[in-house]
């Protein structure tokens, strides 16, 4: 029987209070129900089969835990968490692209074993391109552009979690997406979906 | 901006979030891998914990102001005036030099006048008859449920909700009963190697850990959890001070898996050093 949620963000505000408090155990706690999550998200900011992974998720919650005295709860601790990730994470993807040629790094999930192996293969692509424009795009342009595509946050989100206006997202999500349209490769398929539909 | 160009860039972004969606969430093996990325955290956070004798320290220091406590607590209520008032010790860095307190003198009549305990508990009395409503047979039936699940994913759902919760004895006892019930199970894969975790990390059992490693890897050598057995064993045979099999062990890990993180007591061993780790 699983927790009702109001337990549960009960229990994680309790978690919260005790880890600022400096009790270890908390915060020790705290960071594991964060972990998956954290995991999760700079996997997606990498790719999948990425050296750095777990490097990138243990810098993040490093630098989670040096955070939390700062969260003043404006956002769910979830969505602060998933900015210290992007922050770390996108770092991480601009350190790699420095010093290596851009490469794919989705060979945990083979196009080929998928259920249309021809869809994945574009969605792979899809999401390269992203990460390509992540790793050149401005900081606060590819912040935005990270937790909403990559971490699949609405516009609101992002906006409690980074402490801007909603307008202000949208406008730097505006021009994120001019910055893609420009690097739209032409036999990917039309960005906005629009030639498709 | 116009509504129609906010609608269009929202579509937009829908749709390239959709892409990420099969890569953003959890994997199997993602909850163990976490957890371990936590307790590292936590342990580079607290330099103190780098310092093994720092928990027994503090126990003993606990464990001598219990046995203070426990004397000054038990002494008779009018004081023997004989014998000087003991002072009450204190740990190193908690002393105040203050002498003890006087005790409450109402307190000392209470305890004074309070009977000894019996030496066993007698039972206590119960209603002869119990009306049993509906929600509370329900509220029963879900308890029973939760406290004595029955089916393998029953079991491990309680043990990792236990773990979740910090009750690591709870959550071993449940690990436990699932490898022995279902040993067969998929999810006793996975429950041998969260209990060897459990044991090594929680319940300072690195022996039993040790033992949980070697299974998996016997029973399930090309495993998903193979690295985090491997890993296991490696740091199991250290704490337990068999740092030959140790080296042995992280070499194999080295080895079999390149791109692993290894610590750096590790990785000094793997390279042959002979320091210790």
């Amino acid at each position: 029987m699983a927790a009702a949620p109001g337990d549960d963000v009960r229990a994680e505000e309790a978690l919260l209070a005790a880890a600022r408090r400096g009790e270890p155990r908390a915060l020790e706690r705290l960071l594991q129900r964060l972990a998956p999550r954290v995991l999760a998200g700079c996997r997606a900011v990498l790719g999948p089969a990425h050296p750095d992974v777990e490097d990138a998720a243990q810098e993040a919650l490093l630098a989670l835990a040096g955070a939390l005295p700062r969260f003043r709860g404006e956002c769910s601790l979830a969505h602060y968490a998933a900015r210290v990730t992007a922050r770390v994470a996108m770092q991480q993807l601009r350190r790699w692209r420095r010093g290596h040629p851009p490469g794919p790094h989705e060979a945990e999930r083979p196009a080929a074993l998928a259920s249309d192996p021809e869809a994945e293969a574009l969605a792979g692509r899809r999401r390269e391109l992203v990460r390509d424009l992540l790793a050149e795009l401005p900081e606060a342009q590819a912040e935005v552009l990270l937790m909403r595509v990559v971490l699949g946050m609405r516009p609101a989100e992002v906006a409690a979690a980074t402490g801007v206006p909603v307008n202000t997202v949208r406008s730097r999500l505006r021009l994120a997406r001019q910055a893609l349209e420009q690097r739209w490769p032409r036999d990917l398929d039309d960005p906005t979906g629009e030639a498709s539909e | 901006m116009t509504p129609a160009d906010e609608r269009r860039d929202e579509a937009l972004f829908d749709r390239l979030a959709a892409d990420f969606e099969p890569v953003r969430h959890p994997v199997p093996g993602d909850e163990l891998l976490a957890r371990r990325l936590a307790c590292r955290a936590v342990r580079d956070l607290a330099p103190a914990a780098a310092r093994p004798w720092l928990p027994a320290a503090a126990a003993i220091a606990t464990l001598g102001l219990g046995v203070a406590a426990a004397w000054y607590m038990g002494r008779p209520a009018v004081p023997d005036t004989a014998t000087p008032p003991r002072p009450v010790s204190h740990p190193a860095g908690r002393g105040t030099g203050r002498p003890s307190p006087t005790p409450n003198p109402a307190a000392a009549d209470r305890t004074a006048r309070r009977p000894a305990a019996p030496a066993t508990e007698a039972p206590r009395s119960r209603p002869a008859t119990r009306t049993l409503t509906p929600d509370a047979a329900a509220t029963a039936a879900r308890r029973v449920q939760t406290e004595h699940p029955t089916s393998a994913a029953a079991l491990f759902e309680a043990a990792r909700r236990a773990e979740h919760a910090g009750r690591a004895g709870q959550a071993a006892r449940s690990y436990r009963r699932l490898l022995a019930t279902y040993p067969d199970a998929r999810e006793s894969a996975v429950a041998l190697v969260a209990l060897g975790w459990l044991e090594l990390e929680r319940l300072g059992r690195p022996r039993g850990a040790l033992e949980r490693f070697r299974r998996y890897q016997t029973r399930w050598p090309r495993g998903p959890l193979a690295r985090e057995a491997m890993e296991g064993e490696a740091r199991a045979l250290q704490r337990l001070g068999r740092s030959e099999e140790a080296r042995a062990a992280w070499r194999r890990l080295a080895a079999r898996f390149p791109d692993a993180l290894l610590p750096p007591e590790a990785r000094r061993l793997v390279a042959g050093s002979s320091e210790a780790p």
